[in-house]
């Protein structure tokens, strides 16, 4: 098991007003398993997300990734959890507009300790003859394509996927998903995708589905569709 | 408007970037005003005192008493007075002054205290006495004889109260002016007569030809020629250049600032600009809405920093009017500086605002509500740039750099005006001290130098001879004043050396390095000069330029100084001597000590550093400005990097590093820049300065004073960068994760 999550709880207060995101949450994936987290907005995927990848902490509860419990570490470990065992793609890309393809890759090879060769990667993510190109002279589809190369570089454990279809149009999502599929088999990556899109599911092994920040339905999916076949 | 309501939030929500350009045009104004209402207060009280108490033209020595003034006064339309001064020796070897009260010529005013009403009263010179512990109605004994001290006073002749008119610093604890009446100086002592004379009409040379006929002309020296009077001059008209040229550097300085700041600000509200445009908002409503920014900070810099300089201008000008012996007539404020004042700001930033935000605003709302056009263009050198080469941090921070150019022009520009600005005073002192170890230590190796108020023949047991003559040249048709030395062959106590070092010898004819440089005048070259004291003209063919700033003095063998002049051979008119000589005083016109130069300089060294610490002051004030405003645009353009490179699990430090550290550059670039510029600045201003003065002063800057500076705008750095860490440690991952870029 390479997730665990038991009872999270996470509650946003802004002055008077509190909202509960996550109403004791627990869920497990394992190592491998792609994951697709679906739920209309505000139901709580992108927070548990945050609170997976390290980037937001939960009230109460615990959140145990390859063993340990990222809960308890300080910020310096979380810093060095998310550097060494999560890779991060996001509904807008969330490219370094100054630099290359090729130096946005090089922003997360940078601190990993073992990388994949960056020739590699972005010859994998099929970005190779435009690696000197800025991201605003780049498709959506490609910037996102530049973005997959960034976050599987450093060979994470977990890679957490924010609506990385969210932008992009009905071709070029598809050729992500394919992506990110391909990077699930060949990296052995447990991949977690949130989205509001119920056809993406069909690609994951595990459905998780959330509403008003709790589970309605965990569903293990026996008939996985590749990302060419499903439609919306 | 509602949306006005916006501009106060924006304005505390972006504290830093409006309250720093508020402090700029605080400072811009307040030097602005202050300067030039004081230095054109001290001008004007200057020229009041000069006409109310009839400044002279010149002042000359003859060998015999002239007897026909009153008949000389008609034949050439002038006014002629003789006066008469005595050197008191105090006991601790500081010269007291005593000039007679004039009638018609250099009238003394009273600064505080009674003028001269009866016997044995004396005025005397405020710093003086200030040095000396004297006050008024203090006894004052002076030969056996008691006056008692009944004010301070100043006269138009010697507003710099310098011993010798070729001085160039004064030293209030060695040398000193007095006043008393003409009967009382006859019963002082014996002393030195002289003239003081004012023309009506331009005929001082016929007045000289007639004057040389049936005497001997021992000493003409004319008011610009005179240290005493005309320094204030050059140093006032100095400060007026500093009034206006400074604050207006800073005005461009805020402009670029306000320009970045408000345009980052019309980007960042790109959305609420399309909707407003959108809803029915016209450009001209939305024009006048983001002019308020400019305006306001306009308004308040310029209210605040007049109001300022204002308060400074009588402490300004009482330092001035201190410093110079000057009396303090009147101060006006002259209603033209603080409308000007006022307006500067509006004048400098709104066009430029303005053009700024109309740019802006000529974007459709759609494209606005989008984010604007060219969100984040890649600009030429961007493209251009190869770095694949370099290391990813390398790249990360070059990229950085060049990503906004007019950022990374503000803050080149920035830090090399706070750098100028204080390597001014680093400049100023290294220049003097160059100067006074060229003229007091390596040149002149005599101590003691007398001056006789008649020729002398012969040789001398001690010592070394030499005579002078005052010349004039007409110099691309510009009538020039030199001083000529006839100086001994063997003169081992002027140490004249060329370029490189080498001695030059004087049995050559020799120009200083000041004389070179203002002229254009080279070896080999010739001189045409005539005497002023006897009007007779001859060629000089320079041999060798000399390192030396002392002024505009030729330097001949004494016996060809004596025969080109007409002179008997063998005669000379001063004496240089390592040792003191006790030459009575009523053969001397002077006696100049080396030491008291020195000490002068020393006294004037405090006041120096002071100076030097308030310029520094300011600007780090404004080098912190610039560095913190600019360092906060980079965060804030970087906010959404700076979120990604967290996520990704950058660390602190390495943050910093990548987003921050990369400025370090362009505060470099700055200061390199701003050396050279100011070495240039400093000799523009000490040649306009000395421009009518018979002295040069070359700009200098010690490689100390360049480390000390670079330092201090280190130091300047590192403050405003340690302020800003925090605000990269406020930023939130989670702003990157829906952040719309692209």
């Amino acid at each position: 098991m390479l997730i665990e999550i038991r009872n999270a709880t996470k509650t946003y207060k802004t002055g008077e007003i509190s909202l509960d995101a996550l109403k004791n949450v627990s869920l497990t994936m394992n190592e491998g398993e792609m994951g697709v987290i679906l739920g209309p907005s505000g139901s709580g995927k992108s927070t548990l997300l945050n609170i997976i990848g390290g980037i937001d902490r939960i009230d109460s509860g615990n959140v145990i990734v390859d063993g340990v419990d990222i809960v308890g570490l300080n910020d310096n470990k979380l810093t060095l959890y998310r550097r060494n065992s999560v890779g991060f793609i996001f509904q807008f890309y969330n490219l370094v507009p100054n630099l290359t393809a090729y130096e946005n890759v090089e922003v997360a090879a940078n601190i990993s300790k073992n990388p994949i060769d960056m020739d590699e990667i972005l010859e994998s993510v099929g970005m190779s003859e435009f690696k000197n190109r800025f991201p605003r002279e780049l498709s959506g589809g490609q910037q996102q394509r530049v973005a997959i190369a960034r976050a599987i570089v450093k060979k994470p454990k977990l890679l957490l996927c924010d609506e990385p279809t969210g932008a992009l149009d009905y071709n070029s999502a598809k050729e992500i998903l394919q992506l990110i599929t391909e990077v699930n088999k060949k990296f052995a990556t447990t991949v977690i995708i949130i989205t509001h899109n119920n056809a993406i599911s069909s690609i994951a092994n595990r459905i998780i589905k959330l509403r008003s920040g709790e589970i309605s339905e965990n569903i293990v999916n026996e008939k996985v569709l590749s990302a060419e076949r499903i439609e919306w | 408007m509602v949306i006005n309501k916006m501009i106060k939030r924006t304005i505390f929500e972006y504290k830093a970037q409006y309250i720093g350009s508020i402090i700029l045009i605080i400072i811009s104004c307040m030097l602005y005003s202050s300067f030039n209402i004081a230095m054109t207060d001290a001008l004007d009280n200057l020229n009041i005192f000069r006409i109310n108490n009839n400044l002279e033209d010149a002042s000359f020595i003859v060998q015999n008493p002239i007897t026909n003034i009153n008949d000389l006064e008609k034949k050439y339309d002038m006014t002629l007075e003789e006066r008469k001064s005595v050197d008191y020796i105090n006991d601790d070897q500081s010269v007291l002054r005593i000039l007679s009260s004039t009638d018609n010529i250099d009238k003394y005013a009273v600064i505080s205290g009674q003028p001269l009403t009866g016997e044995n009263e004396i005025l005397i010179d405020k710093a003086y006495a200030s040095a000396h512990s004297l006050a008024i109605n203090n006894e004052l004994k002076i030969n056996n004889t008691a006056f008692k001290i009944v004010g301070y006073m100043s006269t138009p002749d010697y507003v710099y109260p310098l011993k010798s008119e070729n001085d160039i610093l004064k030293n209030p604890r060695s040398f000193g002016v007095a006043v008393v009446s003409k009967k009382d100086i006859n019963a002082i002592g014996n002393g030195i007569t002289f003239y003081s004379v004012k023309f009506n009409t331009n005929n001082s040379s016929e007045f000289i030809s007639d004057l040389s006929l049936d005497n001997i002309l021992i000493q003409w020296i004319n008011k610009k020629d005179n240290n005493r009077i005309s320094f204030i001059d050059s140093d006032l008209n100095g400060g007026v250049v500093v009034g206006k040229v400074l604050p207006i550097a800073i005005l461009i300085l805020t402009c670029v600032l306000i320009a970045i700041v408000l345009s980052r600000l019309l980007k960042r509200e790109s959305l609420v600009i399309g909707t407003l445009y959108a809803m029915g908002h016209t450009k001209k409503e939305l024009v006048r809405h983001y002019l308020k920014y400019p305006i306001i900070i306009s308004m308040i810099g310029s209210i605040v920093g007049t109001v300022i300089g204002s308060l400074l201008v009588k402490p300004l000008l009482s330092v001035v009017t201190e410093y110079y012996n000057l009396p303090l007539l009147s101060v006006d404020f002259d209603i033209k500086y603080i409308i000007l004042s006022l307006i500067l700001p509006f004048l400098f930033l709104i066009p430029v605002t303005y053009l700024v935000i109309n740019r802006s605003l000529e974007l459709s709302p759609l494209q606005l509500m989008r984010g604007g056009k060219n969100k984040t263009k890649v600009n030429f050198i961007e493209r251009k740039l190869n770095l694949n080469r370099f290391n990813f941090k390398t790249k990360f921070k070059i990229r950085e750099l060049i990503r906004s150019l007019p950022r990374a022009a503000l803050m080149v520009f920035g830090v090399a005006l706070a750098s100028m600005l204080l390597l001014i005073g680093f400049a100023t002192k290294d220049s003097m001290d160059y100067m006074v170890t060229n003229s007091y230590s390596d040149i002149y190796k005599y101590n003691y130098e007398y001056t006789f108020n008649s020729l002398q023949f012969g040789e001398v047991a001690t010592g070394e001879k030499r005579s002078l003559s005052s010349f004039a040249s007409k110099i691309n048709n510009k009538d020039e004043d030199f001083i000529i030395y006839g100086v001994q062959k063997d003169s081992k106590l002027i140490n004249l050396v060329d370029k490189n070092n080498n001695v030059i010898g004087f049995d050559k004819v020799i120009i200083t390095k000041s004389i070179s440089d203002r002229y254009n005048i080279s070896a080999g070259q010739s001189i045409k000069v005539k005497n002023k004291l006897n009007l007779k003209e001859f060629n000089v063919i320079v041999d060798e330029i000399a390192t030396a700033y002392t002024g505009n003095i030729i330097y001949m063998p004494l016996g060809e100084f004596n025969l080109s002049n007409g002179y008997p051979e063998n005669s000379y008119l001063q004496i240089d001597s390592v040792d003191q000589l006790n030459i009575p005083a009523d053969q001397l016109i002077s006696e100049v000590t080396k030491q008291d130069m020195i000490d002068g300089y020393n006294t004037l060294l405090m006041p120096m550093r002071v100076m030097i610490g308030g310029i520094a002051v300011m600007a780090f004030i404004i080098g912190l400005i610039v560095i913190y405003v600019v360092t906060s645009l980079v965060i804030e353009e970087n906010k959404a990097n700076i979120s990604m490179l967290k996520i990704l699990g950058y660390k602190k430090k390495e943050i910093y590093s990548l987003v921050l550290s990369s400025n370090i550059i362009l505060v470099i670039i700055g200061y390199i820049i701003s050396v050279p510029l100011i070495i240039v600045s400093v000799a523009s201003l000490f040649n306009l300065m000395t421009e009518a003065m018979n002295i040069t002063i070359p700009a200098k800057l010690n490689i100390s004073s360049i480390l000390i500076s670079f330092v201090i705008i280190i130091i300047t750095y590192e403050i405003s960068e340690s302020l800003n860490k925090r605000k990269v440690m406020k930023i939130s991952m989670a702003d990157s994760l829906k952040e719309k870029r692209e």
